[in-house]
């Protein structure tokens, strides 16, 4: 009898808790689909100095192929402040997800940009992490390190 | 207008005269129309009626044997102006022998028309708008007869040009171009600054305003702002052309004449009149030539010219107080032209015309108008009617190198219909003086102007343009076409509608006379376009293989303007002739460029690549909203002139002056975009002032007449900044600032036979400056051609030799950028040749 009462009562507890999860979340909602992000890309030059361009959006679409993967664009971003701006396109990023946020991760990720493969910026040592709120996005675009933090875009 | 101030001048009785033929008597009938008589006796019945009483002088006139006698009769006629009024029922003859025009001079004509030059010349004309005498209106103008057209060899619109003061008419391009620049107004496309009438119909397009001219019996120009009267256009003034009527003369004419450049020029024509009531004409003319510029890159002329036309007029009474006139005239132009040369604008050197791409313009053009005309006891009412065609096509090397950059071939077809009506007050020398109308319009345009891209186009106009900025990225990488032409294709209808309501009343108070009037303007203008374009493109960093791009513009638009053009005028009638004051306000409708559309759509074309590749810059170059840019607005002026007629030395010396300042608001004019863009366009120029001085003097003395005009204008920008350059205190380019036309005519009689003589002839004519771009720092100083001709004629017939810029000098008419590269267009070199004319 005692055993069923312990049984019971752990069943319940479970119950209890269980209910509790549907109500009231625990931890942040991780980011999924495609969202946007607003923010600050900065690349470095050859001279060793940063190249800084504000108020650029980085799509994101997040387990495009309902997976592991993502799809990064990066709309209009320039590698120096006199070239033009260039729609980029970082696909099959791994997302790994963590109690908190999304992991992003990439290595030797052929970018599309410009009607085509932009094998002069091929992207290695990606890392990042996504949130509901921002990105925060560093890489190696070929041989220059870029990075980019930025917000929700609403 | 002399006479009596209370008779009905319903019917007017001219008095014509040819020794050759005994007598005419012009009859001008009901309808205001004349038609010719031999005798008396073909005479009607109303008109024997009409004639009864000035029988005596009428006979005095058969019997002229010789000038003396006649010159006595008109001196009597003269002597008797302000009372011979016959005013019997059912209508009032009116002879009109007023003071100050000449006779025409026709070539029956064996009188020296120096010795009638006191009579006023007899007005034939079915306008009610025209006034008989310009001489006694308020308005600067100019009036060539018959003879003067004839004599000065003026063939087309474009030979008026200096003729009156401060009209500059440049003969450049081709006969589609017809640029006119009167006191400051004017411009090069769209819009004319100057409305354009045929035998009372308005020419509604401007392609069709250089025709060849013949058997034109008169031309008036009126200077100034017309839009009371004649609406929409008459911005600048209005010209009037009168063809030859088979009421004003019959027989038949033929003229051939043949020049350098193989220019060669053949009129046949007859005028007849079955019967009193009846009277219709043919009238054919040829005109071909070589051309005077060459190309230099195939070694061939580069301006010829075919050029054909028909007339057929039909006349008649209807009955005593209706009558018709309906004229249809068919003309066909075909031509190469744009003899446009480099221009290096440092050096001020000129390159020989080089163009690889064919330059050719096709025109055929019919109108039909069709004039009712009434003249009541009390009122005088008029319909015109007329349905004008248009097919034309322009085939054009816009780059006018040996390059192959661009063509244009331009296409168009138009159908316009106008109806006009007219009430007027019957007795014109009442205290009151009125006029009312009402005046409609439609016209449709159907164009294609494909505008096509060659190899060294693509390759400099556009992928130069895009890869300079590529290549600031990627040194290596190239944007290609796989294509070596492209077409931009480019489709338009401009429907345009529009109604009106005009009118105009004068008060007289013994010599003063007043005069105001109103015209209220509706246009509905419209454009739907449909734009496209197809490439296959690569970019060799990231792209393999060739990739389709389609662009395409497809809308419409529609803009309405509403229009009020009052005049005011007050004059004052001197013994020696008129003085006067006027403030009108004129306005030149707005519309629609087409020809900026292949810059605009070139222009979106970049874009949408470079936003399929993904590429964005800052700075793409010139960007077009198409609706914001195709639009152009009306322009507005307000003329404050003050002038005279003045006539001295008993009528042998002809003065009329004027003094002008003219507002002009939102000016319209030419301008090319930025950089190495391929269009023009037509853009509102803020505001300019013009203010001048005109003049012109015609003296004649027996067998010497002497002609000379001046004109001035000093037209500026008071506000114009085009987002580059604020050209305020500029001067208006295109516009000349002085136009000079010096005249010299003298009549040997070989014989006592007044019909053998030698006519010398020599002419003069001068403009300049003329400012090439709104910046001033291009510029035609003033400059001046001789002209000459000698004559001899004998009965009926008449042989002339004849020669245009003597001197052979070298001066620039036009002058525009394309690509970025500057043009100019030399005027036409030494021309000479021969005609004749006989009147059979």
């Amino acid at each position: 009898m005692k055993v069923f009462k312990v049984l019971f009562t752990t069943v319940a507890m479970a119950l209890i808790i269980s209910c509790g999860d549907d109500v009231e979340p625990i931890g942040p909602k991780l980011p999924t689909g495609e969202i946007s992000y607003l923010g600050k890309a900065t690349t470095g030059q050859s001279d060793g100095s940063s190249y800084e361009q504000d108020s650029v959006v980085v799509t994101l679409d997040l387990f495009s192929d309902n997976k592991t993967l993502a799809t990064m664009v990066m709309n209009a971003v320039k590698f120096a402040s006199k070239m033009p701006g260039i729609d980029m396109t970082i696909d099959s990023v791994s997302v790994e997800t963590n109690a908190k946020v999304l992991l992003l991760s990439g290595e030797n990720i052929v970018p599309i940009a410009m009607g085509g493969p932009f094998l002069s910026r091929i992207i290695t040592h990606l890392h990042g992490t996504v949130t509901q709120d921002s990105l925060i996005v560093s890489m190696n675009g070929g041989d220059s390190p870029m990075s980019f933090r930025g917000g929700l875009k609403k | 207008m002399l006479g009596s101030k209370s008779r009905r001048d319903d019917t007017l009785l001219t008095v014509g005269f040819s020794l050759r033929e005994r007598s005419i008597y012009d009859i001008l009938s009901p309808a205001g129309t004349a038609h010719k008589v031999s005798s008396l006796q073909d005479l009607g019945r109303g008109e024997h009626r009409r004639v009864r009483r000035l029988k005596p002088t009428v006979n005095k006139v058969l019997s002229l044997r010789d000038k003396a006698t006649f010159l006595s009769v008109i001196a009597g006629l003269t002597r008797n102006l302000r009372t011979m009024v016959v005013n019997k029922a059912p209508a009032t003859i009116l002879i009109i022998f007023s003071l100050n025009c000449t006779f025409a001079f026709s070539q029956n004509d064996t009188l020296n028309k120096d010795d009638v030059k006191t009579l006023d010349e007899v007005v034939v004309t079915a306008s009610l708008k025209q006034s008989a005498t310009e001489t006694k209106q308020p308005v600067a103008f100019t009036t060539l007869s018959r003879s003067d057209i004839e004599k000065g060899h003026i063939s087309d619109p474009k030979s008026l040009s200096l003729l009156t003061p401060n009209l500059y008419m440049p003969d450049y391009g081709s006969k589609m171009t017809g640029s006119i620049y009167v006191r400051g107004i004017g411009a090069r496309m769209e819009q004319p600054a100057m409305g354009l009438y045929v035998d009372n119909v308005p020419v509604l397009n401007k392609n069709n305003f250089d025709f060849d001219f013949y058997d034109i019996q008169r031309i008036t120009v009126l200077r100034g702002p017309q839009g009371t009267l004649y609406g929409r256009n008459a911005i600048g003034g209005v010209i009037n052309i009168q063809t030859l009527s088979p009421f004003t003369y019959s027989g038949t004419r033929v003229s051939a004449s043949y020049g350098n450049g193989n220019e060669a020029d053949i009129a046949l024509s007859t005028y007849r009149r079955p019967s009193s009531d009846f009277g219709y004409s043919v009238a054919l003319r040829h005109h071909q030539n070589d051309g005077f510029y060459v190309n230099e890159y195939d070694g061939e002329k580069c301006d010829k010219l075919l050029s054909d036309g028909l007339r057929l007029r039909l006349q008649g009474r209807l009955s005593e107080r209706w009558s018709l006139d309906n004229s249809l005239s068919v003309n066909f132009v075909k031509q190469e032209g744009f003899a446009y040369s480099l221009y290096d604008e440092v050096t001020e050197k000129t390159q020989p015309i080089s163009h690889n791409d064919l330059c050719t313009y096709r025109r055929l053009n019919l109108n039909e108008g069709l004039t009712l005309l009434y003249r009541g006891d009390e009122l005088q009412f008029s319909s015109t009617t007329s349905w004008q065609y248009t097919d034309d096509k322009m085939v054009m090397d816009q780059d006018f190198t040996p390059k192959s950059m661009f063509t244009l071939a331009q296409a168009q077809k138009e159908h316009a219909l106008t109806q006009e009506f007219i009430l007027k007050s019957k007795d014109a020398n009442s205290r009151w003086e009125w006029l009312s109308g009402a005046f409609g319009f439609y016209k449709h345009v159907n164009m294609s102007a494909p505008v096509t891209f060659k190899k060294d186009g693509i390759d400099e106009l556009i992928l130069a343009h895009a890869n300079k900025g590529i290549h600031m990225m990627f040194p290596e990488a190239d944007l290609q076409f796989e294509e070596n032409e492209f077409v931009i294709q480019s489709r338009f209808q401009l429907p345009v509608f529009g109604a009106s309501a005009f009118h105009q009343s004068s008060l007289r108070f013994d010599r003063w006379k007043l005069t105001a009037g109103l015209r209220f303007d509706y246009e509905n203008t419209g454009i739907r376009y449909h734009n496209y374009a197809d490439i296959h493109y690569r970019f060799t960093l990231t792209m393999p293989d060739y990739k389709p791009l389609h662009t395409e513009l497809n809308d419409k638009e529609n803009m309405i303007f509403y229009e009020f053009t009052p005049r005011f005028s007050v004059s004052y009638e001197a013994p020696v002739g008129i003085i006067y004051a006027t403030v009108a306000r004129g306005y030149k409708t707005g519309g629609y460029n087409s020809q900026i559309f292949s810059d605009i759509i070139q222009n979106q074309m970049m874009n949408d690549l470079m936003n399929d590749l993904g590429i964005h810059f800052d700075n793409l170059g010139a960007t077009y909203d198409p609706n914001a840019a195709i639009a152009y607005k009306p322009e507005h002026n307000w003329n404050y002139e003050t002038g005279t007629h003045l006539y001295f030395l008993n009528n042998k010396l002809l003065v009329n002056a004027a003094l002008f300042y003219i507002d002009c608001y939102d000016q319209q004019l030419t301008v090319f975009p930025p950089g190495k863009s391929t269009g023009r366009l037509m853009s509102n120029a803020g505001r300019t002032s013009s203010y001048g001085a005109e003049i012109d003097v015609k003296y004649s003395y027996n067998d010497l007449t002497l002609t000379g005009s001046y004109g001035h204008t000093t037209a500026r920008f008071l506000t114009y900044n085009d987002g580059n350059e604020d050209y305020a205190d500029k001067y208006v380019p295109y516009a000349p600032q002085n136009t000079v036309y010096l005249c010299g005519e003298y009549r040997f009689n070989l014989s006592k036979q007044p019909a053998n003589q030698l006519l010398l002839r020599m002419d003069w004519r001068g403009v300049g400056r003329m400012y090439w771009n709104e910046s001033n720092t291009l510029s035609q100083p003033f400059y001046g051609v001789w002209g000459s001709s000698v004559s001899w004629k004998q009965d009926k017939f008449l042989l002339s030799l004849w020669g245009n810029n003597l001197t052979d000098a070298v001066h620039n008419i036009f002058y525009f950028k394309s690509m970025g590269n500057s043009f100019v267009q030399r005027g036409k070199p030494f021309q000479m040749g021969a005609s004749i004319y006989y009147d059979i």
